[in-house]
């Protein structure tokens, strides 16, 4: 069970990682509508995320 | 229930995760690009193509680069394309002077296959910019247009003026006594 977490772990930080990497090299390419949809996404993956780990118990 | 309810949330997690890698490739990497680098004395810069973006929130974007006189600017023009289909148009550089037009110094189409780059280049001689009688001390500047379809780059070039050396006095005849 701990590995799972582990795991888990690790797939979250490569998912931030490549999201961090995307944004950092392609934002300023981005047009006006494409930045707020994507700043609409940010905001329900990390609250989608947070709802799934106080479901987990976290 | 609760594990139904859970799985919910990370497949919509999931789901805003694609849809963010989605944007970002689409329209972010995805286009045809330009960018522009320009050669004059010992440096080379290179206007990347956000710069006409950034620029273009507040006024009308204008890249610069300054040369010295009778010397030349080399222009390198990288067209990329990051699409799924070829691009081809038409590119045309023309130099203006005060809204006037000097000279046309390129006018070539430009074909580009998927996901490709091409490249043209052209030079502007200073000296045959600047008119014959313009004082060399004097500050000298012409802007660069480049017009690909329906895009036009504007490019300021300055030159600059020859310091002044003021010729020495000559012999002044000492009054006779």
């Amino acid at each position: 069970m701990k590995l799972d977490y582990i795991l888990y772990g690790f797939g979250i930080l490569f998912c931030l990682a490549g999201l961090a990497y995307l944004a950092a090299q392609y934002v300023r390419f981005l047009s006006e509508p494409g930045k707020l949809v994507s700043l609409l996404l940010t905001v329900a993956l990390f609250a989608f995320l947070g709802k799934y780990f106080e479901d987990l118990g976290w | 229930m609760a594990t139904r309810r859970r799985n919910l949330f990370l497949y919509l997690t999931i789901v805003c995760f694609f849809g963010l890698v989605v944007i970002f490739i689409v329209d972010g990497y995805m286009g045809v690009y330009e960018t522009i680098h320009i050669t004059t004395g010992e440096r080379e810069q290179a206007i990347e193509p956000d710069f006409w973006v950034q620029q273009g929130r507040f006024f009308e974007p204008t890249g610069s680069a300054s040369v010295n006189r009778d010397e030349k600017a080399f222009f390198r023009y990288v067209v990329d394309n990051r699409r799924l289909s070829g691009y081809s148009d038409q590119v045309q550089v023309s130099v203006f002077r005060s809204q006037r037009k000097i000279a046309d110094l390129l006018a070539e189409p430009v074909s580009v296959p998927a996901f490709g780059k091409q490249e043209l280049t052209w030079t502007v001689d200073s000296s045959e910019v600047v008119p014959a009688d313009w004082p060399p001390e004097q500050n000298f500047e012409f802007t660069v247009v480049i017009r690909r379809g329906g895009i036009e780059r504007k490019i300021i070039i300055f030159l600059s003026p020859r310091p002044f050396v003021p010729k020495p006095p000559g012999s002044v005849p000492l009054p006779l006594s």
